[in-house]
């Protein structure tokens, strides 16, 4: 078992953070000198000297960098003066990526981003940057439970095997749904930047002027203010969806065994490899564009999968219900119950008193803005032209908010069996329907306020394997309901905070 | 599989020598607000120096004698804490990654320490002697 380096192009990667602020100064004033040649000053020697360190510094972590294949897992070593030997053991990794940036590819190479249930929050738990080859056999082989040193499967049961290929309508209904505006302006700005940079700020100006001349268009019909944040959140937006949609473009899926691989991307492609066992749900989300058109989006709860910044954990970008189903179970059998409305899943759904819980924060938005129109109107008459887009501006998102609040009431449910649970709750401003097998499940916690306490209503909390830190839960459920639900199902809950004792659990990783 | 061999000494002495290179350099900046604030800044080394005292005299012998681990039944239990003291119980098979991290200086004692990641968290074992961690990695595996 020989210790292997990485790619040399692992440098480009230390030095990142001084490539604009100093590297690529230094660079371009070195190509200019036979064309403009100047006195040495001792302010360039220094900047020369410290880019030449900061490249040699960059060169050693590189060599200092090994990993290899052990008999149970994989070992990489890493740093100069504080070392590390990170130790993964086969089977533990829950999803693997392999990138191919341009800059990557255009010289043979692949950044392999592998992450465990550990799930830290900053980068992946290995990251490693080899030959294209390397690094997606490699993707494979972490995922796989075993990996025996002949290669032969040891396993005579037939392989699960099933794929799925997205269409472009599909993709564009998920690209325009999940793009958003404010994420879309702070991922656009630096490259924008970066690009002047690079290529001259000609380049960064002339998109600025674009900008600017949407922003004039806009100013016919709105005020000038309004006219320059619809031109911005207008471009965020569509920075937004053409990422999205090129990052999916020729979206794909095949279930192999005991892993699923998903490739996509159109000029940067993406293959990642997600292991079934370590999987802890599937999501299938839905916001109103999505409902309007009785469509669904499918991602998948698993620890490093779609982590990156700007990624989605997508596997299935839209389909009917019926034929999500279908995708579904020869996709992914173990995680989704065969009927999900079979009379054996009897749901617990929030209770008609409940609706009003629902929608009391829309109510409240519809009166505060209603409220502020009133005091505008009062005491700025002044700006009494400006009205028409104040309330615009302030009911349209009320009434977004009646719709998004019905459509969680509508969707919010546990259904229970020997087998699986089905949770339907609503958060980050989609509504969720997760399909979870029970081993999944790390725990349930029951908790309720005050005003809940009359009407004998709780809120409902899962925490999954493979969700980190992120609760689903699932408000103004009835009580007795979810409690007689659960203890008919055997599944341990936490209802301390009733300050009454109740059957616990501890699922911990232990079962993992 | 019960393991009790534990580093006392060279885990000692890697953070007595430590803290004494931190000291150093608080002992420099001391001396450099001094310096420049005069008798005033001497209210610093009042404490400095107590504290380096207490931390190299009491404190690090007290916690590594206090700590301990086994493993036995696939299950690894650590012991720690000098006056609020914490025993912790977890299954091998929890593990998902480990990190082995060293430094020049801890390698020349022998001595390393061993952060286990799990689903909710990390856990540190701050010391462990080469054949314990061998015999460890071997158990996790």
């Amino acid at each position: 078992m020989k210790w292997r380096r990485t790619h040399p192009l692992t440098m480009i990667q230390f030095l990142f953070r001084y490539l604009y602020v100093l590297l690529l100064p230094v660079i371009k004033s070195l190509l200019e000198l036979p064309f403009h040649p100047r006195p040495f000053s001792g302010f360039w020697l220094w900047e020369l000297a410290a880019a030449a360190l900061i490249v040699l510094l960059a060169a050693v972590r590189w060599l200092r960098i090994q990993w290899r294949m052990e008999p149970r897992g994989l070992t990489i070593r890493q740093g100069l003066f504080f070392q590390r030997e990170t130790h993964i053991p086969f089977g533990r990794i829950s999803s693997a990526d392999v990138e191919r940036p341009l800059w990557l590819a255009c010289f043979g190479a692949a950044r392999l981003m592998a992450d465990t249930p550990a799930k830290s929050r900053g980068d992946a738990d290995l990251t490693l940057i080899l030959k294209k080859e390397l690094a997606f056999s490699l993707a494979s082989r972490l995922c796989r439970k075993s990996f025996p040193a002949d290669g032969r499967r040891r396993d005579k049961r037939p392989l699960q095997y099933a794929s799925y290929r997205t269409g472009i309508l599909s993709l564009i209904a998920m690209s325009v749904t999940s793009s958003n505006a404010a994420a879309g302006l702070l991922l656009a700005v630096p490259v924008v930047n970066h690009l002047g940079q690079v290529l001259g700020e000609e380049l960064t100006r002339h998109i600025y002027d674009a900008v600017d001349a949407a922003a004039n268009l806009f100013a016919r019909l709105l005020p000038p203010i309004a006219a320059l944040l619809t031109a911005l959140l207008l471009a965020g937006w569509l920075y937004s969806f053409c990422r999205t949609l090129m990052r999916s473009a020729r979206l794909s899926a095949c279930r192999r065994g005991s892993l699923v691989t998903v490739r996509g991307g159109l000029i940067l492609p993406r293959h990642s490899v997600v292991s079934v066992p370590l999987t802890g749900a599937v999501d299938l989300q839905q916001g109103l564009v999505l409902r309007a058109f009785s469509l669904t989006s499918a991602y998948l709860v698993c620890s490093g999968y779609g982590k990156q910044k700007g990624e989605h954990a997508v596997l299935i970008p839209a389909a009917s219900e019926q034929r999500m189903q279908e995708l579904l179970c020869s996709l992914l059998p173990e995680l989704t119950p065969q009927q999900m409305d079979s009379p054996d899943l009897r749901p617990v759904r929030p209770p008609k008193k409940a609706l009003r819980r629902y929608l009391f924060w829309p109510v409240v938005m519809t009166a505060v803005s209603a409220a502020l129109c009133l005091l505008f109107y009062r005491y700025c008459p002044q700006l009494s032209f400006l009205l028409s887009t104040l309330v615009m501006a302030l009911f349209v998102p009320c009434v977004w908010g009646f719709l998004f609040c019905t459509l969680g009431y509508s969707r919010a449910q546990v259904r229970l069996d020997a087998t699986h649970c089905v949770i339907g709750c609503m958060s980050r401003l989609k509504s969720h329907l997760l399909l979870v097998p029970r081993s999944q499940i790390r725990s349930v916690t029951l908790s309720r306020h005050p005003f809940q306490v009359d009407d004998d209503l709780c809120d409902v909390s899962f925490l999954l394997f493979g969700a980190g830190r992120q609760r689903f839960t699932v408000k103004n459920l009835s009580r007795c309901e979810i409690t007689a639900l659960f203890e008919q199902n055997g599944l341990p809950y936490d209802a301390s905070a009733f300050g009454v004792s109740q059957k616990e659990e501890d699922f911990h990783a232990g079962s993992h | 599989m019960k393991q009790q061999s534990f580093c006392f000494q060279n885990a000692v002495r890697l953070w007595r020598i430590r803290l004494t290179a931190v000291f150093v350099l608080l002992a420099a900046l001391c001396a450099v607000l001094i310096l420049l604030f005069g008798t005033p800044a001497l209210v610093v080394p009042l404490f400095l120096i107590p504290g380096y005292g207490f931390l190299l005299l009491y404190y690090i012998p007290a916690y590594f004698r206090r700590f301990s681990w086994t493993v036995q039944d696939g299950i690894l239990t650590t012991a720690s804490g000098i006056w609020w003291q914490k025993a912790r119980s977890i299954p091998l098979n929890a593990v998902q990654f480990m990190v082995i991290h060293r430094t020049p200086l801890s390698s020349w004692l022998g001595i390393f320490s061993l952060s286990l990641h799990l689903t909710g968290g990390a856990v540190l074992l701050p010391a462990l002697a080469g054949e314990d961690l061998n015999r460890l990695k071997g158990a996790l595996s």
